[in-house]
Order: C-alpha cells, then sequence, then structure tokens
C-alpha cells in the first residue's frame, strides 16, 4: 500500500475514534451539567472535547508520531476529569490543568528523544539526581499511609518517585544497550533499597518488575529470569516479615470480612461499590462512591466501575491492553536498542503500574497504593504518565522516520539511482 | 433538574455511555489489526526494511555454505546463539561474539565483545580498538571468513575508505578471492 493512501487511512480511523471518544465526553459532562445546572459543567462539556480534537489532530502535526496511542491517552486523561468532577469538582478542574500541562510535557519528551541520539553525557547526572531525589523524602518528607514518600514545599507537595521512573527507564534503556550491567544494577539496587526505606514497597515492585523485564527484553536470558524472579519472592518474604503493614494487607487481602470496620473497611467498600454497579452501573451522578475511603486515587477504578458498570470496567482494561499492545509493538520495530528497550520500559511500567492497582481494587493481589496511570487524581502521576507516553511516542516518530527512510532506499534501487 | 428526572435520565444514558466504550475499544482494536496487516504487507514488499547490507560467505573458505547470506541490520549483535541479530552458527564464533553499528557516512562498526578478537580486512580488531567496515571488507570471526555487501541504497550515503572492485580483480589469483558480479558497481573511494 502506498504511504499517501496508508496515512488516509490512518486519518480516518482516527477521526471515527476520536468522533466517539469527543461524543461520550460531550453527553457525559452535559449530563453532570444538568444535575447541578454549574456553567463550570457546561464549560467542561465543551472544553474536553475540544482538548480532545486538539490532542488528537494537532499534536501528530507537531511529530510524525502514533495516533492510536494519542487517542487512548487521551481517553484516558479525560476519563479521569470526568470521574473528579462527578465526585469532586475542585480536583477535576486541578486534574484538567495537570491534562493540559501533561500534554505540553509529553510534546517536550517526544522531541527529546528524537533530538538526543547519545545519552552519555546525562547517565552520572540522571542517575546521582534520581537517588538524590529519592532520598529526599526520607530527610523532609511526611508519612502517609504509612510510606514517607511525599515531599511538600512550598505549599506543593509530589512524589519524588513518579519523576525517578522516568530517568531509571532511561537510564536502565541507555545502559542496557550498552551492557554496563554493573551500572544499572548498581542504579537499580540503590532506587530499590531507598523505596525500601521509605516503606513504598508498591512503587519499589514496579521497579523492580521494570527492571527484570527490561533486562530480560535487552538478552532474552531466562536464566537470569529465574534469578531475578526468585530475588524478588525473597525480598517480598523479607518485607512481610520486616514491616507490619505488609501483614497487615495480606491479611486484609486474604480477608477483609474478617475486620470490614476498620483494616478492612477500604477494600470492602471497594468490592461493594463494584458489585453495586452491576453490568452497566447505578448511573454518573448517582451512587455513593464519595463513602469509599481514599476514592480519588487508589480506588478511582471501583468508582468507574460503580458509575458506568462492570462493562464499562472492562472498556477501560481494554484501552489499558491495547496501550500496552501498541507500546510494545512500537519497540519491536525500533531500530536500534536503546530506543526499543526505552519503549518496551515505559510500556512495562504502565502496564505493571495498570496490573497491580486494578488487582488490588478487585482482590486479586494484596494492595499496594500505587495510582492508575492518566486516571487517578495526582499531578506527578498524571505527568509522569504522560512522559512515558511521551517517550514511547518519540521512538514511535523514529520508526516512522526509518519507514520514510527504508522507502526511499526501495524507490531509489527501483529507479536505478547510484 | 429536579433529582428524579435527572435520575431517570442518567439511568437511561448509562447503556450510551456502555455502548460508546464498547464502540471505542472496538475502533481501537480494529485500527490495531488494520495497522499489523499493514505492517506484514510492507516486510513482504520491503523484505530488506532496516537492513544495511548482507555478509557474504568468501567463496573457498571453509565453514559456511556459500549459498547463505546473512542480513546485516543498522544495529545488532552477530553472534552462534539464534537470539543474535546475525546468527553464523560456525565454529570458534562466541554465542555473542560482536556488536554491529552502522553509522552514516562511516560504515559499520565492529565491536569485538569481552576479550573476543576479529580481523576486518586482516587487521585485529579488539573491544579497545573497534574497526570499520566498508562496502567489500572481508570479516574473519571465529573459523568463518565473510564479505560485507551493503545495499544500493545505502552505498549512496556512504563515502568508505575501502577498496575500488578494480583493486579486487587483481587480487583474482588467490585461491580464495571473490569475484565480484558482472554489473557491480564501483565503489568511490
Amino acid at each position: 500500500m502506498r504511504r499517501d493512501e496508508r496515512r488516509a487511512r490512518s486519518r480516518e480511523a482516527g477521526r471515527r475514534l476520536c468522533w466517539a471518544v469527543m461524543l461520550f465526553y460531550f453527553l457525559a459532562f452535559l449530563l453532570l451539567a444538568l444535575r447541578d445546572m454549574a456553567w463550570q459543567g457546561f464549560a467542561l462539556a465543551a472544553a474536553v472535547p475540544a482538548m480532545i480534537w486538539l490532542g488528537t489532530n494537532l499534536l501528530p502535526r507537531l511529530y510524525p508520531g502514533d495516533r492510536l496511542l494519542l487517542s487512548l491517552t487521551n481517553f484516558l486523561c479525560a476519563l479521569g476529569v470526568l470521574v473528579h468532577y462527578d465526585t469532586n469538582p475542585a480536583y477535576a478542574y486541578s486534574q484538567a490543568v495537570n491534562y493540559g500541562i501533561g500534554l505540553g510535557v509529553m510534546v517536550f519528551c517526544v522531541w527529546a528523544v528524537r533530538l538526543i541520539r547519545d545519552w552519555d553525557w546525562a547517565m552520572w547526572p540522571l542517575t546521582l539526581g534520581s537517588l538524590a531525589l529519592l532520598a529526599l523524602p526520607l530527610l523532609f518528607g511526611r508519612e502517609t499511609y504509612g510510606a514517607k514518600n511525599w515531599i511538600y514545599l512550598g505549599g506543593v507537595s509530589f512524589q519524588s518517585s513518579e519523576f525517578v521512573k522516568l530517568s531509571l527507564i532511561l537510564s536502565l534503556a541507555w545502559l542496557m544497550s550498552r551492557r554496563r550491567a554493573l551500572r544499572w544494577l548498581a542504579f537499580t539496587v540503590a532506587c530499590l533499597g531507598l523505596l525500601m526505606l521509605q516503606k513504598d514497597l508498591g512503587t519499589a515492585l514496579l521497579y523492580f518488575g521494570t527492571a527484570l523485564l527490561m533486562n530480560f527484553a535487552a538478552n532474552g536470558s531466562l536464566l537470569q529470569l529465574g534469578l531475578g524472579l526468585s530475588g524478588g519472592a525473597g525480598a517480598a518474604l523479607m518485607g512481610y516479615r520486616m514491616f507490619a503493614h505488609v501483614k497487615r494487607r495480606v491479611a486484609i487481602w486474604r480477608n477483609p470480612w474478617a475486620d470490614y470496620e476498620n483494616a478492612g473497611y477500604q477494600l470492602v467498600q471497594g468490592l461493594m461499590a463494584i458489585a453495586s454497579g452491576g453490568l452497566f452501573g447505578v448511573g454518573i451522578g448517582l451512587g455513593s462512591p464519595t463513602t469509599i475511603p481514599v476514592y480519588h486515587t487508589d480506588f478511582i477504578f471501583a468508582v468507574i466501575c460503580e458509575q458506568f458498570g462492570l462493562i464499562f470496567g472492562l472498556c477501560v482494561l481494554a484501552v489499558f491492553v491495547a496501550l500496552i499492545w501498541r507500546g510494545a509493538t512500537i519497540a519491536m520495530a525500533a531500530r536500534s536498542a536503546f530506543h526499543g528497550l526505552l519503549a518496551i520500559g515505559c510500556t512495562l511500567m504502565l502496564g505493571l503500574q495498570t496490573f497491580v492497582i486494578i488487582g488490588g481494587v478487585i482482590k486479586l493481589i494484596p494492595l499496594t497504593g500505587v495510582t492508575m496511570p492518566f486516571v487517578s487524581y495526582g499531578g506527578s502521576s498524571l505527568l509522569s504518565s504522560m512522559c512515558l507516553v511521551g517517550f514511547i511516542q518519540g521512538v514511535a516518530s523514529l520508526n516512522e522516520d526509518d519507514l520514510r527512510e527504508d522507502t526511499r532506499i526501495a524507490m531509489a534501487v527501483e529507479v536505478g539511482e547510484p | 433538574m429536579s433529582t428524579e428526572i435527572y435520575a431517570v435520565l442518567s439511568l437511561g444514558m448509562r447503556y450510551v455511555f456502555t455502548a460508546l466504550g464498547a464502540l471505542i475499544v472496538l475502533r481501537a482494536f480494529l485500527w490495531l489489526r488494520r495497522d499489523r496487516r499493514e505492517k506484514h504487507e510492507r516486510l513482504r514488499r520491503l523484505p530488506d526494511a532496516g537492513m544495511i547490507g548482507e555478509l557474504l560467505p568468501v567463496p573457498g573458505a571453509a565453514g559456511l555454505p556459500e549459498d547463505v547470506c546473512y542480513a546485516v541490520p543498522r544495529e545488532g549483535t552477530l553472534g552462534a546463539q539464534r537470539t543474535c541479530d546475525v546468527c553464523i552458527p560456525a565454529e570458534g564464533i562466541a554465542r555473542e561474539h560482536l556488536d554491529l553499528s552502522w553509522q552514516d557516512g562511516r560504515g559499520l562498526r565492529v565491536t569485538p565483545l569481552g576479550r573476543l578478537t576479529c580481523l576486518i580486512d586482516g587487521e585485529e580488531v579488539t573491544r579497545a580498538r573497534p574497526g570499520w567496515m566498508a562496502h567489500g571488507s572481508t570479516l574473519a570471526v571465529g573459523g568463518a571468513l565473510l564479505r560485507l555487501r551493503l545495499f544500493e541504497g545505502v552505498e549512496a550515503e556512504y563515502r568508505p575508505r575501502a577498496r575500488a572492485f578494480d583493486d579486487e580483480a587483481a587480487d583474482a589469483s588467490a585461491p580464495d578471492a571473490w569475484t565480484p558480479p558482472e554489473d557491480a558497481e564501483e565503489v568511490e573511494p
């Protein structure tokens, strides 16, 4: 198929998906606006579809990236704004602002990947800076829900581990592609050690899983994968023995009903919310999602299932699957080891995070306190997720350039140019 | 709006939202499927996509069948194990033997891994002193002797330091000389 035909079909598919997404959010925000008769709701009913349209159609003009990835990301970010507007409008406005900033940050990350080919100069600043950022909460942070991973500076709070995950993936991709095993191992172990000191075991699990699977993608060694998994299992057992809150979480996971009024209250409320939503939900703006503790971050998936139903919850899960599938496809099409590892690392991080949080909410695995990418409330989480997508988009845009080059070479051979 | 009217509206709209959600997922997966088909079609149309050339066994040299050629990517590893980008299961070649990296305007950079070595145009190459290959360069690795042939479109960008094909014709008396095909183009130094 010729390149222009391919582009036309891609644009047509993008338009159809974009219109479906825009219609969904227009109707949803309009309904919520009619509930409150607040002008902010009507404004969001116009603004959010417009942002989606701009994000899906304008941004691809700035770089030759992946339109499907962009569409799916916009869908998930807008879903976060919608669900927060339903439960607490103040969260929605903050989330919408972060969504807008996130789009800009994503474009910045795309161009960083496109323009910077040699990351050697950045390795020491990235690794040492990341370790310093991870150490900050231990010195100046506040303990929240059993973990000391938040930094409060002049009225602004952020989670340093959300930004360190970006430098972790960049560093691991570069060092693995250059076969500097000792350096990336040392950096990963140092990060994990600092996270264990913060008692942020959910993030430690994500870092560990991502590093292990990136190593497997880099060298295909089943032996190293097996050793890593064994080490991880050992560390998990050690964590269970050392930390009381880990024991508590495992006990709640095994039987939340045993102490449903105290320790198990959050999980029980989440499960009851999912069940009460049934297949089609209780209806947006109805139900009582705010009875779930920390509904806006950890249990946002339970809120979605309560309001929109289990079928829609599965659709959200399918969107994440499509996003991860696309990321993996982009990684496999990359022409250099660094870019392939960068894309797969970002995809793995998003995938693992989604699995861990949704698994915890539906009681498949113990709760870990990580956020749902793009959807959960929180500037740090949303911006870091957008950066991850930006890196994947950067690799996708390089793949497009390579494809263009392949076609040019093939045409040169056909025409017989020297 | 009254609470009752809103409740009826919301309960009715939940089916619409579920249907739209399912439609969005369906369109996304149809898009994925279409792109997968286009990728297969593209691979069929451009089988050498991403490759800069191929390594051909030198006729007369022992170790490898002469009718096999090994495509060389822009970046990858050469070794005996299947997971290598250039898999040459010959005697003396380690599981992962060399790192290959194409640089526009320069050539193919060859870096042996660990303490391994190889010969490029008769000169020894080590990890500390990587070598460069041009169109027509020979690579002796393990028990195999190979020659690099760059694809035409790739040659157009490259300004090699390699010998011209006329020089190779002067070596034709050597038992392991590689005779270029009659329509081969002269490579300008």
